[in-house]
């Protein structure tokens, strides 16, 4: 692992409306490092992801690359619900980020394309459309497609959800040995604490507003923070419980007036 | 009381206003996309053809039948006068002034703007337009751009196919209801159509191409909430596309004929 930062944020905060999801939020991450953050649905982690892709603007702090030789080092980010062009083919979907982003087309765009695609195991599925794929095989198009333009930084949102354990696993074992083969950073987000143990150098919580350092896979697991302590443990009363927000009636984001019959 | 009561701006008036000035700020945003970046012919010219193939049959139909019904209630006030002679004059400039413009507008709206509408809302909420931003590519000038262009380019197309559809279908009834030859219908054609009619027909249908081609990108791109955001965005596409264009038919019907008498102030004063 190289010791030098590959991303500073610094003093982070970010509202909606009225409500600050979090603020003061400081992350450091070595170039090499495999950084998880856990916490809570509704905490904020995908946000957190998306201030750092670029996708939101932070409301306060800054997010800064020391080491980009511009001004932002190349980021792939796989999203929660994959966000595959679904009026492409597989091999197309990698296609596209080559011909926009590097402006590489052709021969060697699909010799690329066909690389990654057996990297991930879908090089028989590279003409099927993402509605035609299993939900562990889209994700895996996810993860070729974020690392497609071989990123610096690679934002996994959510890399396990929704799959079957042995799915799950061997996404995480595909995630571990694509970080070693093309040495990119990771920055996952998830609450799946297993998943977190198998993937990370680091684990972060992110709950009730602020983040909080568990340490290595080790000392997260007998940290002594009560928030990190009841987390990973699962526990149904602790900070993290008292910090989430009781039951409230539900508000749609349509307005009542603007209802459909 | 009163007073307080009249000035003050409903919710609804509040977000038309704010509507229009999204739609005007994204669409600036478009055409200076357009404008900078290079490598959008291909996509674009693909996706005129995309909107001008899906339309036609449509247009096509629509057109016929918008020719059919003209004929036959200029027919009914004509033959009062014993005027049929001008049936095809009128008609024509009825089609290429009005009519023309609004239905190929209105159908483009219900088509291609609410299928337009709902693409792109779709994918917006699920994240494909974000997939598309962090992997490089500008979703404005890959996704926008062309649709944007190709509905206002396809809507002077479909204007032209639609208007010979169109004549077509009233020549036909002209023929079959009124009794009125072709040769007869089309020579009172050049009386009450000149250079004037045809520029405005074009313009209005540019116009109101722009319209569809604003709300619907507008409305696609900025959806949010899920299906049933995608949902709102179609149906307030269509309702404000049509709003929209009944205004620009009254604005752009008073600059034209403005237009043409200053120009024919101009053109007979110099001539005198």
């Amino acid at each position: 692992m190289n010791s030098s930062p590959i991303l500073q944020a610094k003093q982070i905060g970010k509202h909606f409306g009225s409500h600050w999801i979090f603020r003061n939020l400081n992350l450091s991450i070595q170039r090499g490092e495999s950084v998880v953050l856990l916490g809570p649905s509704g905490s904020g982690k995908s946000v957190f992801l998306k201030l750092i892709a670029g996708l939101l603007e932070p409301d306060e702090g800054g997010i800064f690359f020391p080491t980009a030789s511009i001004l932002k080092p190349r980021i792939g980010m796989l999203f929660q619900q994959n966000a595959l062009f679904d009026s492409m083919t597989a091999e197309e979907n990698l296609l596209l980020p080559q011909k926009e982003c590097l402006g590489i087309t052709g021969h060697v765009a699909q010799k690329k394309a066909d690389y990654f695609l057996n990297e991930v195991g879908l090089g028989l599925a590279k003409h099927l459309y993402p509605s035609e794929l299993s939900g562990g095989m889209q994700k895996r198009l996810g993860v070729a497609r974020a690392l497609i333009l071989s990123p610096d930084l690679l934002l996994y949102d959510e890399p396990t959800a929704g799959l079957d354990p042995v799915t799950s696993k061997k996404i995480a074992e595909l995630l571990i040995r694509l970080k070693q083969e093309t040495k990119s950073t990771l920055l996952t987000v998830t609450n799946e604490i297993g998943r977190a143990y198998q993937i990370a150098d680091r684990i972060f919580l992110l709950a009730g507003g602020n983040l909080r350092e568990g340490g290595t896979p080790d000392e997260t697991r007998i940290s002594p923070d009560p928030w990190i302590h009841q987390f990973v443990r699962g526990e149904k009363n602790g900070p993290v419980t008292e910090s989430q927000p009781k039951k409230t009636p539900i508000k749609s984001p349509i307005k009542s007036e603007e209802k459909m019959p | 009381m009163s007073q307080s009561t009249s000035t003050r701006a409903s919710p609804n008036s509040f977000s038309f206003f704010q509507e229009l000035g999204g739609v005007i700020l994204f669409q600036l945003k478009v055409i200076r996309t357009l404008l900078t970046t290079r490598e959008n012919l291909k996509p674009i010219a693909a996706q005129i053809v995309y909107v001008f193939t899906r339309s036609l049959s449509t247009v096509a139909f629509a057109g016929i039948f918008a020719g059919a019904i003209i004929v036959l209630q200029f027919n009914l006030m004509l033959k009062r006068f014993d005027a049929q002679v001008l049936l095809g004059g009128l008609n024509t400039s009825a089609l290429l002034r009005e009519i023309g413009p609004l239905i190929i507008s209105f159908l483009l709206a219900g088509k291609i703007g609410a299928f337009t509408a709902a693409e792109l809302g779709t994918m917006r909420v699920t994240e494909q337009i974000d997939a598309l931003e962090c992997l490089g590519a500008d979703p404005i000038q890959y996704l926008i751009v062309p649709r944007f262009t190709a509905i206002i380019f396809s809507s002077v197309l479909l204007l032209i196919f639609g208007l010979m559809i169109s004549l077509g279908g009233s020549m036909a009834v002209a023929r079959l209801a009124c009794g009125l030859n072709p040769e007869q219908f089309a020579s009172t054609i050049p009386r009450f159509n000149d250079a004037w009619t045809l520029a405005s027909g074009f313009f209005k249908c540019a116009v109101y191409g722009t319209i569809v081609a604003s709300v619907a990108c507008y409305k696609g791109f900025t959806a949010s909430g899920g299906a049933r955001g995608v949902g709102r965005a179609v149906t307030l596409t269509a309702v404000y596309i049509n709003f929209y264009i009944v205004i620009a038919n009254f604005i752009t019907s008073h600059i034209i004929e403005d237009l043409r008498e200053l120009t024919e102030v101009i053109t007979g004063g110099f001539g005198g």
